[in-house]
């Protein structure tokens, strides 16, 4: 007679064997129900359109770390939709540590990277998302990439420069991800031929009056242009913007009522966005650190709209009196909220349309303030708003307004109400009932 | 009703009479309603980033963790206490199967689990109240957590079957899963054969898909035969006793 | 009712019992005697359906307990030695749950609690937590335990463990009256109790039936001789060869001699009493007769020695 421990063991592991393949047999027919909101498990339709258009192989190549399995996961199957969306494209993935050579070969260094190649031209993905991703596919084999010049030289944010609270750097990078090849320009009097986009980015001292001529008659002639103005701009910004038809109130938004969880109060939320211009933003959570707000004027040529407004509880301190000494609305001087930051010029010509977008704030495109709410958005958008006509319609990847502008916002009362509604109150109200429990065994 | 669910409810008005339950619950929420204010806290100050991949992943990857801690707890008492106290062998004199006794027990932890977890909810409806946002990748979430506790309760279940002492019980569901988990970390020496096999197994891993809003049916699977191996185990863990004695 | 034949449990190396086989009818209360580690609770285990034996078989009103375990265990009610009682609940909680787990009808449970409440003398204490109870009443519930449902068969492990005397002839009144229309299997060792309790004994010894028989019947195997001790005033050889003379005396041994007297043991043949014939023969020697008294044989001990492997007289 068999011992019953052997007997034992051996039905163990039957089943054991048994489980396994069902694991094993899911595994070969993988189904998924996509919850997210943002779909992120199936590629945008943005994505599938870049690949639509695709005629030659793709190759991408992942370099993984061993150590990091759900990264890896993740990864593996971004690339899989791709792989599934377009027969071009052809995916290997590697680990890092054991494949030297062929990292060396391609160039890479660092883990979870990918390089995406298309015949001869390569680009390197530091971080697998599907917008870097697309924006690698766009740079290999897609439409080429707009050339964007940021203005340098009158104090305004360098695409160069990595400081915290004065460096567009990242600003430069998230562009360069959605197709923008981002590169300063000193001085605006002589813009090159092949400039996509100009961008302004909150110049603190006074433009000649050449470039400011220069960057008008670019617009005329059908470029695209954006100008970033904090409150205090000098004189020649003001004028410039003024010959498209906005004008800079120069004054400071302030949100005290509305104050953020976690800011000082005197940021301005943008809560509106002009669904006119920009179809599919379904809300937009921007935050704009120190913002004036602008008016719309009569001006020659220039078709003006309002592009973004802030929340219903700013209002304008006109003196700009923050944050020297603590504001308090003003009636009869200060203004209500809701407040219009940022306006959208037209300027139809014969080699068609200038676009200009003015924002009232420039600190939001800063490394400190970029990844805040919505800016990052706000940024891409106008990019994408002033220089691509022929902009694809679709909804974009995630961290591309549909996904992002859902970002929260939440005032410091709310969070007190989170803290003890969520935290505080369940598991109190249980551990009294312990308590009592306890206590009455005891006296039992 | 059936002899599962006399046992269950039996079971559920002891655990509910003693503090026990309701400290391993108010610990529960304690820690799981932290979790979420701070992971929140981080999300509005940092975010930007979408909801779900940079709250709703954190929170219930963090929800995991409560989970781990506290479950064992839970079942640690099923079987274990009913063998020292005498009334297991007492209940194997009434006209029950084995497997209705289990399935009582089984479901009566996961009763309690299951109030614990809706009691979590009261956070993301107070933030709803304040913002509303997309719900979606919050069932996936839930849902995850929900089979991830079958599998911990099972494997809980399990230990308890196999021994007297509560503590010991505890202990080796504790022993187990964190096995589970680390199992996968040192990829590196596995080996790179035996590595994606193990990486198939690894609890851990077949949760983080629910965490990001998705409902892999990869992971279904894996967290239901999860649940039943151990459940088959204990089940011929109760059986033994025709050739192991009590 | 209940049947054990040839039944036989192994556990690993280890034979727990061995070719067991007993009836009990119902109208009987049989005990199961033998000393601790005889595998008497191995045996009602058995019975009761907790595992199966390894060889033979146990009839519970006909239902094999491996064959038909639901069945059978319906027909019976099982008191472990140890009362088995979750303490945080109440009498009729317990026992409520007790009877949903024996298949009482939902609509019966009530009653069916309120019954073995009064079977077990615990009339009135069915909302006390079980934790407030004392040793006598914790037994008692968990003899309601094994009645609620009223099942014909009844197999008791020591119910009389750890009860003070008062408490144990309680309850040993109340096994006899509850016999009158059940089978009774009751596991004892205490060979005293089981005379007042059973109709039948069984004993058990390392796993195997030693004996069996009526208390009364088993009370003479286990006392082949009736003893008296003499003490007179008399030198010894002297005093126990005129008491070796009686007739019915089997054997005279000698307990001690000092000072002139001495102390003889006289074992007779069983059921003669030679205490009379003895005082004359040592008043005809011309001896002072100081003490005539029987030597009972402790049933312990007379067990005992059975145990031990001396062969029962016939």
């Amino acid at each position: 007679m068999r011992r019953p421990a052997v007997l034992l063991g051996a039905q163990v592991a039957a089943v054991a064997a048994i489980l396994g393949c069902l694991v094993a047999l899911a595994a070969l027919h993988p189904r998924r129900l996509d919850l997210t909101p943002e779909r992120r498990f199936t590629l945008s339709s943005y994505t599938r359109e870049i690949l639509g258009r695709l005629t030659n192989d793709i190759r991408i190549t992942l370099f993984y770390s061993s150590q990091a399995g759900p990264v890896r996961r993740d990864m593996t199957d971004l690339l899989a939709l791709y792989r599934d969306a377009q027969p071009h494209v052809h995916v290997r993935a590697y680990d890092l540590d054991r494949s030297p050579g062929i990292a060396k070969r391609l160039g890479v260094s660092a883990y979870n990277t990918a390089v995406v190649e298309a015949g001869e031209r390569r680009e390197q993905v530091d971080v697998v998302t599907e917008e870097a991703v697309t924006g690698a596919i766009l740079a290999v084999a897609g439409t080429p990439p707009v050339t964007t010049y940021f203005v340098v030289g009158h104090g305004e944010h360098d695409p160069r420069d990595d400081g915290e609270r004065t460096g567009a750097s990242d600003a430069a990078r998230a562009l360069a991800a959605e197709g923008f090849r981002v590169q300063a320009l000193e001085g605006a009097a002589a813009l090159p031929s092949d400039a996509g986009l100009v961008v302004l980015a909150g110049p603190t001292r006074d433009l000649r009056s050449a470039e400011v001529d220069a960057l008008v008659a670019a617009v005329a002639a059908g470029g695209k242009l954006i100008v970033l103005a904090d409150p205090g701009t000098p004189r020649s910004v003001r004028d410039l913007v003024h010959r498209f038809g906005v004008e800079l109130a120069d004054d400071l938004v302030v949100d005290e009522r509305g104050q953020l969880f976690g800011t000082d109060g005197l940021s301005a939320r943008v809560t509106y966005m002009n669904e006119a211009l920009i179809a599919d933003v379904p809300e937009v959570r921007a935050l704009l650190p120190e913002a004036q707000s602008m008016r719309l004027v009569d001006a020659a040529g220039a078709n003006a709209d309002y592009l973004a407004m802030t929340a219903d509880t700013t209002w304008a301190d006109v003196d700009r009196r923050a944050p020297d000494t603590a504001p308090a609305f003003r009636p009869g001087r200060d203004r209500h909220g809701p407040l219009p930051v940022a306006a959208f010029v037209r300027v139809p010509s014969a080699h068609g349309d200038g676009r200009v977008v003015v924002v009232g704030d420039s600190d939001f495109v800063t490394i400190l303030y970029l990844n805040v709410l919505g800016n990052r958005d706000l940024l891409l958008t106008t990019a994408e708003l002033v220089a691509r006509a022929d902009a694809v319609a679709a909804a974009r990847p995630a961290a591309q307004p549909g996904g992002t502008f859902s970002a929260l916002t939440l005032t410091a009362r709310d969070a007190r109400l989170v803290f003890w509604g969520a935290v505080v109150l369940p598991s109190a109200t249980l551990l009294l009932v312990a308590l009592a429990l306890a206590r009455r065994r005891r006296f039992a | 009703m059936t002899k599962a669910v006399l046992v269950c409810r039996r079971e559920l008005v002891a655990m509910c009479g003693g503090p026990l339950a309701w400290v391993l619950g108010g610990v529960f929420l304690l820690l799981t309603g932290y979790f979420f204010y701070s992971d929140l806290a981080l999300f509005v100050l940092v975010g930007g980033a979408n909801q779900t991949r940079g709250l709703w992943r954190f929170v219930f990857l963090d929800y995991r963790l409560v989970a781990l801690l506290v479950l064992p707890l839970v079942t640690m008492r099923l079987f274990a206490e009913e063998r020292k106290l005498g009334t297991l062998e007492l209940l194997w004199t009434y006209p029950v199967r084995d497997g209705e006794l289990l399935t009582g027990k089984f479901l009566a932890a996961l009763v309690l689990y299951g109030v614990f977890l809706a009691a979590t909810v009261v956070g993301p409806c107070i933030l709803y109240y304040l913002h509303p946002f997309a719900v979606t990748p919050l069932l996936a979430g839930y849902a995850g957590m929900a089979l991830l506790g079958v599998a911990f309760i099972a494997c809980g279940t399990a230990a308890s079957t196999i021994t007297e002492n509560q503590i010991v019980a505890a202990l080796l569901t504790y022993a187990v899963l964190v096995f589970s988990w680390f199992a996968t970390w040192n990829e590196a020496a596995i080996g790179e054969r035996l590595a994606p096999a193990l990486l198939q197994l690894s609890l851990f891993d077949h949760f983080y898909g629910f965490a990001q809003g998705v409902i892999d049916s990869r992971d279904v699977v894996y967290l239901l035969a999860f649940a039943a191996f151990f459940l088959f185990l204990a089940l011929r863990s109760l059986g033994a006793r025709t050739w192991r004695g009590l | 009712m209940i049947e054990a034949r040839q039944l036989t449990k192994r556990f690993g190396g280890r034979t727990a019992i061995d070719d067991v086989s007993l009836r009990v009818e119902r109208g009987e209360v049989v005990g199961f005697l033998g000393p601790n580690g005889a595998g008497k609770t191995t045996a009602l285990r058995i019975l009761a359906g907790v595992f199966p034996p390894s060889a033979g078989y146990a009839l519970i009103d006909g239902h094999d307990v491996v064959r038909e375990p639901r069945a059978a265990r319906r027909c019976i009610g099982y008191a472990p030695e140890r009362p088995a009682l979750h303490t945080e609940m109440t009498v009729s909680a317990l026992l409520e749950f007790a009877a949903g787990m024996k298949d009482v009808p939902r609509a019966a449970r009530s009653g069916a609690v309120a019954a073995a409440l009064a079977d077990a003398a615990l009339d009135g204490m069915g909302a006390r937590r079980i934790h407030t109870l004392s040793k006598g009443f914790r037994q008692r519930v968990g003899l309601a335990l094994a009645l609620v449902g009223d099942p014909p068969a009844l197999l008791l492990d020591e119910p009389t463990a750890g009860l003070d005397p008062e408490q144990s002839a309680d309850t040993r009144r109340m096994i006899r009256r509850l016999g009158v229309d059940r089978a009774v299997l009751v596991s004892s060792h205490a060979l005293a109790e089981a005379e007042t309790m059973c109709d039948r004994v069984v004993i058990l010894h390392r796993g195997r039936v030693l004996t069996a028989g009526s208390p009364a019947s088993l009370a003479l195997r286990l006392r082949p001789a009736s003893r008296v001790d003499v003490e007179a005033a008399a030198p010894a050889e002297a005093l126990a060869a005129a008491l070796a003379a009686v007739p019915g005396v089997r054997h005279v041994g000698l307990v001690a001699a000092v000072n002139g007297h001495a102390r003889c043991r006289v074992e007779a043949a069983p059921g003669c009493d030679p205490r009379a014939e003895l005082a004359e023969r040592v008043a005809a020697g011309g001896w002072r007769l100081l003490v005539l008294a029987p030597v009972e044989t402790s049933l312990e001990e007379a067990f005992l020695a059975l145990v031990g492997g001396q062969e029962p007289d016939a």
